[in-house]
């Protein structure tokens, strides 16, 4: 929800947290695909070696992050410093132009109250992996 | 995009996997101990998706002492990390400290394992929220008293009754500082998933 992630920055006066608008970063766009995107959804750039000429700084840095190894889009929003919103938006974007790839690995549904994704030997397995810490 | 890449063979497919990414909801109420919870525990420091927030700790001050305790807050969240055997990613994500942030939750919450609900026995009130909000989607939930002090100051009994949580609610004491103690507290929400789906 970009417009909530915006409307909460400029309410809360952490506008010096940007160095510009945030939809001067997307491009204006607003979410459309990328409001399937969960904040554990991960991605990673693909490694075909597409040039990078032309792209934003901000879908720069989220490509050379997500080369490093998997990462989460919330990472992204943290390391890039930008609202989840815009990070959404640049990452569907960046993944229909076959920069980067997105994993939907997660058991992400669109409802809260849906948790068919969760099965009882995911679980056992989360279990048997804390338990082990 | 479930689908692999078509020119990806089998054997370095099999290195290439992403791993599966499950998350536990941590909420409560502000400067509770959220973040230090996540922090004990988690493999990369905790990270947050907005700026620091230095302000609105005054209108919380009447139960003395809070904001000494916490010298900022975030408008967002807090996560971290944890790797688990089997290519398993466990995320930790803290819930917005404040109610004006309720919004967020669903987002937080959605293909959630369950949610962790910390409390502080001198502002119990403080979750209330997440309580309501947990029970009223049926997302299993545990509730665990934070021991600021490594003092139990209330009888569990006692934060049952002032809650008004039913039985099914598991109710321990944690220790958000200690990594065995939040530890135990993210196998008792894994648990009751568990037996969920029995």
């Amino acid at each position: 929800m970009p417009t909530d992630d915006y409307a909460q920055a400029a309410v809360h006066g952490d506008d010096d947290a940007y160095t510009v608008r945030p939809y001067a970063v997307t491009g204006g766009r607003v979410a459309s695909e990328s409001d399937g995107l969960a904040l554990e959804t991960l991605v990673e750039t693909r490694s075909e070696g597409k040039s990078l000429k032309g792209l934003t700084p901000e879908k720069k840095k989220i490509l050379q992050l997500a080369a490093e190894d998997y990462i989460s889009v919330a990472e992204l929003s943290a390391h890039c410093k930008l609202p989840l919103g815009v990070v959404r938006v640049l990452v569907a974007d960046l993944s229909e132009n076959e920069y980067l790839t997105i994993h939907a690995t997660s058991p992400v549904t669109a409802n809260v109250e849906d948790r068919s994704g969760i099965t009882l030997s995911l679980l056992e397995s989360v279990l048997d992996g804390i338990a082990a810490l | 995009m479930a689908s692999q890449p078509s020119n990806a063979t089998v054997s370095d497919g099999a290195a290439h996997v992403a791993p599966t990414v499950v998350k536990i909801v941590i909420a409560g109420g502000f400067a509770v101990g959220k973040t230090t919870f996540i922090g004990s525990i988690s493999d990369i420091d905790p990270l947050n998706t907005e700026a620091a927030m230095t302000e609105h700790s005054v209108g919380v001050d009447d139960a003395g002492g809070i904001t000494e305790r916490k010298t900022h807050t975030t408008v967002a969240m807090d996560f971290g990390r944890i790797a688990l055997p089997g290519s398993l990613w466990l995320y930790l994500f803290g819930t917005p400290g404040q109610d004006r942030f309720l919004f967020m939750w669903d987002d937080l919450v959605r293909g959630a394992i369950g949610a962790i609900v910390l409390v502080d026995t001198e502002r119990l009130d403080q979750c209330f929220p997440a309580v309501d909000y947990f029970e009223g989607r049926g997302i299993p939930f545990i509730v665990a008293v934070n021991c600021f002090d490594g003092v139990a100051r209330h009888q569990l009994d006692d934060v049952r009754e002032a809650l008004g949580l039913s039985e099914e609610v598991p109710l321990i004491y944690t220790d958000a500082r200690e990594r065995a103690a939040t530890k135990q507290a993210l196998i008792a929400v894994v648990q009751l998933a568990m037996e969920r789906l029995k």
